[in-house]
């Protein structure tokens, strides 16, 4: 298991982030890479189960960046090296990351920077703060969306005051931040088990990944856990109806949906199937689903779901990989990290090659930047298939 | 006394704009003339051909000369390019009293020291723009002096351009024996145009699209925090559509003026377009949606590039009055929407507001370069009274 999870990494960036990635870790209960960036060293002296690293320290000595963007970019610059060391070899990461604060804001577009050189894959997940916390904090973290949706392959956002709803909070304050991290922490335990352990059917990082190549920006997360006789109609309809789903998009739009079920050994074939047809009956019928099973003797009566709803994918043939003659999905997978953007480059500059399109630039000196020549027709260069 | 009026041109790669201003007693700028024509010989900012430039410069100078009653001589020039960059650079001195007192020597010689940037032997400064003083671990002093200190340092913004791209447009001026007063750049211009005193408060970045360039300016605490520009505009959009649908440039640009738009929507999925009969080519039909696309493609790589600058410079955060466009290519429907989803900002586009006199032009985003020359040209003459913006002779003398 070591061996298959030694490409995949959970990354939280900031303190909520890191918080979050230790509530993965804790409900994952075994050995899951992990690694955390902060620059506040007291907030993540709690956090014990994972590697902590402590970006800019020469900088800021230890402490928070006051909620400043700018800074919280500064103090993973300073350390991008380390960084860069600490994240080598990674071909899938799933990064978590609390927005609002300096180093969410500012230190999460570097990394997921990093990620794209090494060549990675990124699910993101990105928190917005509590409306409660102000305008301010909310528009802070709403700029710094489209940098995190475009350094990501899949963005999913979830507003704070949307989880702590999901995870059903009736507690004091105190025992509420950590019963919504828990929440969502075994949502995205669910996931790694999903790709580690498979059970009756498989969803293999291959299968992930094809999938986020397959899409584009963000899509929505839910989870639900359910007991009792008929635990599998019931978790299907929480899940339908939770409100990490947010008001819209409806269920209708969603073009691909990825549903993880844990569950014990007492599955039967029956509830999957169940599952399976409740939740397709929510979906349009075009919705493409992909399913996956854990089976895991501690969850012996119940039934927990997972899923990502996906609701942009890329045209056909308008994905990096689609532009390549060879089998599409090999290039998009291929074993060494950072093959797919380098196999994506090679093939567009052999698509640009066969054609002259410089047309009214071919007489004037071309405008390079980051090794591409942009007289060049964008649409070209980012091998996107126009319908005719 | 009073000012003389001040002629503008810029030498845009679509069109030349010349403007004529003057400033009445209540310090109100009035456009008194202005001219447009077509430009050839220009590509991406840069002339390749002088004798082409020259018309357009001559032709639009006449129209603003006449429109204006104004004997245009002199002017001010406008340069954009992506052969323009900027940098900050620092200058650190040892404050000289025994009491450690910053002194105004202490300011003028830091200052000096800021401005000295380095450049290779083909550039040339253009603007240098203060940014804030440090005293030893005290950052984000705006006055220094009479402050205790052992370091005294600066940053300054520094603007510069290779000096044959700048010569170039020069020459095409003097063709057609008028003399350039100054140079300065576009993205500086559009901001004294355009923005107010509290957007620059706030913070904002002016993004100005034109044909073959786009350039950028940024102000952060209401300083002048990062400047650049691209060698790519709405040229290449037409481009792109003239080799995605095997179109000739003029019929690519029309086509694009007429149905243009950044963003792609599910309601164009179905629609297409006409293209008529053409140089040997049947009249045939394309794909709205698929011309939508290589648009969005190409403007939303270019604001990429500008918040790519931004962000780099560390200033996206502190742009709270958000992102305002100007130039030709703000006139592109949906260019808002798809600021707003890449810059996750408030976006607009922005008008000269600053002076009058342009209230009837279609598009008064297109002369927002221009107009703001002008600006610069009556601001330098307020302030240091050695201009000699039209001509150097009395108003009544110079009017016909």
């Amino acid at each position: 298991m070591i061996e298959k999870q030694a490409n995949l990494m959970l990354i939280g960036v900031g303190g909520g982030g890191c918080r979050f990635a230790s509530a993965a870790v804790r409900a994952f209960g075994g050995a899951l890479p992990a690694i955390g960036f902060d620059t506040d060293a007291l907030a993540t002296r709690g956090i014990g189960n994972m590697r902590c690293m402590i970006v800019g320290a020469q900088r800021f000595d230890g402490h928070g960046t006051g909620g400043d963007a700018v800074k919280g970019r500064q103090a993973l610059r300073d350390d991008q090296e380390a960084v860069r060391s600490a994240l080598a070899g990674v071909r899938l990461a799933v990064v978590v990351t609390a927005l609002g604060g300096g180093v969410g804001n500012g230190a999460t577009p570097q990394v997921l920077q990093i990620l794209r050189d090494l060549g990675a894959h990124v699910l993101c997940f990105a928190t917005l703060p509590f409306g409660l916390e102000g305008r301010e904090r909310g528009q802070a973290a709403e700029r710094a969306l489209p940098l995190i949706e475009e350094g990501s392959d899949a963005l999913v956002v979830l507003p704070m005051d949307q989880l702590y709803a999901a995870a059903g909070v009736q507690e004091p304050l105190a025992d509420a931040a950590p019963r919504a991290e828990e929440t969502f922490g075994a949502g995205l335990t669910l996931l790694w088990r999903l790709i580690l352990a498979p059970g009756f059917i498989s969803l293999d990082p291959e299968s992930i990944l094809a999938m986020l190549t397959q899409t584009k920006g963000r899509c929505r997360f839910a989870v639900a856990s359910t007991t009792g006789e008929a635990r599998a109609a019931e978790a299907v309809a929480q899940l339908c109806r939770s409100p990490l789903l947010g008001p819209a998009p409806t269920l209708q739009e969603a073009q691909a949906v990825m549903l993880g079920v844990l569950a014990g050994g007492d599955l039967r074939l029956a509830e999957l199937t169940d599952v399976s047809q409740r939740l397709r009956a929510s979906l349009a019928p075009a919705c493409e689903l992909r399913l996956g099973t854990v089976l895991d003797e501690r969850y012996a009566g119940q039934i927990q779901l997972v899923a990502l709803f996906f609701d942009v994918l890329r045209e056909k043939g308008a994905s990096p990989a689609a532009d390549n003659e060879s089998d599409g999905m090999a290039e998009v997978l291929g074993p060494i990290p950072g093959e797919r953007r380098a196999a994506a480059r090679r093939s567009r500059g052999k698509t640009v090659a066969r054609q002259a399109v410089r047309g009214r630039f071919k007489d004037v000196e071309a405008t390079w930047l980051n090794g591409e020549d942009l007289d060049r027709p964008t649409y070209l260069r980012q091998g996107i298939a126009l319908d005719r | 006394m009073a000012i003389p009026p001040i002629a503008a041109l810029e030498i845009g790669t679509t069109q030349t704009v010349a403007l004529v201003g003057e400033i009445d007693e209540a310090r109100r700028v009035t456009i008194t003339g202005r001219g447009v024509y077509k430009t050839s010989g220009v590509r991406k900012g840069q002339v390749f051909d002088v004798d082409l430039a020259k018309i357009g410069v001559a032709k639009a100078v006449q129209q603003a000369s006449e429109e204006s009653d104004v004997d245009v001589g002199r002017l001010l020039l406008a340069v954009s390019g992506g052969h323009i960059e900027a940098k900050i650079n620092r200058g650190s001195i040892p404050v000289r009293a025994r009491d450690r007192i910053v002194s105004h020597e202490d300011v003028e010689e830091v200052t000096e020291l800021a401005q000295a940037l380095v450049l290779p032997p083909d550039r040339d400064i253009m603007h240098t723009v203060s940014q804030s003083f440090s005293l030893d671990d005290q950052a984000g002093i705006l006055k220094p002096e009479g402050l205790s200190g052992a370091q005294l340092s600066l940053d300054m913004l520094v603007i510069h351009a290779l000096r044959n791209r700048v010569d170039n447009l020069r020459k095409v001026v003097q063709s057609v024996e008028m003399d350039v007063d100054d140079v300065v750049f576009s993205g500086l211009c559009v901001a004294l145009s355009v923005l107010t005193s509290e957007q620059k408060r706030n913070g904002v970045a002016i993004i100005d699209l034109g044909g073959g360039t786009t350039s950028f300016l940024a102000y952060a605490d209401n300083v002048i925090a990062s400047a650049g520009s691209f060698g790519v505009g709405g040229d290449h959009i037409t481009n792109d559509l003239a080799v995605a649908f095997n179109l000739p440039t003029g019929r690519a640009e029309e086509l694009k003026r007429r149905e243009g738009h950044a963003q792609v929507s599910a309601a164009t999925n179905l629609k297409r377009l006409i293209i008529p009969e053409e140089l040997g080519m049947q009249e045939r039909s394309i794909s709205l949606k698929a011309f939508h696309t290589v648009i969005n493609a190409r403007q939303a790589e270019t604001l990429r590039l500008v918040r790519t600058a931004l962000h780099e410079a560390g200033i996206l955060p502190r742009l709270n009055a958000g992102i305002i466009f100007t130039g030709g290519g703000a006139a592109l429907p949906g260019l808002t929407d798809l600021g707003r989803a890449i810059f996750g900002l408030p976006c607009l586009v922005g008008e000269p507001c600053n002076v009058t006199g342009l209230a009837d032009v279609e598009t008064p985003a297109a002369y927002a370069t221009a107009a703001g020359l002008v600006l610069y040209g009556f601001k330098t003459y307020q302030e240091t009274g050695i201009m000699h913006p039209v001509k150097e002779f009395l108003q009544g003398i110079f009017r016909r």
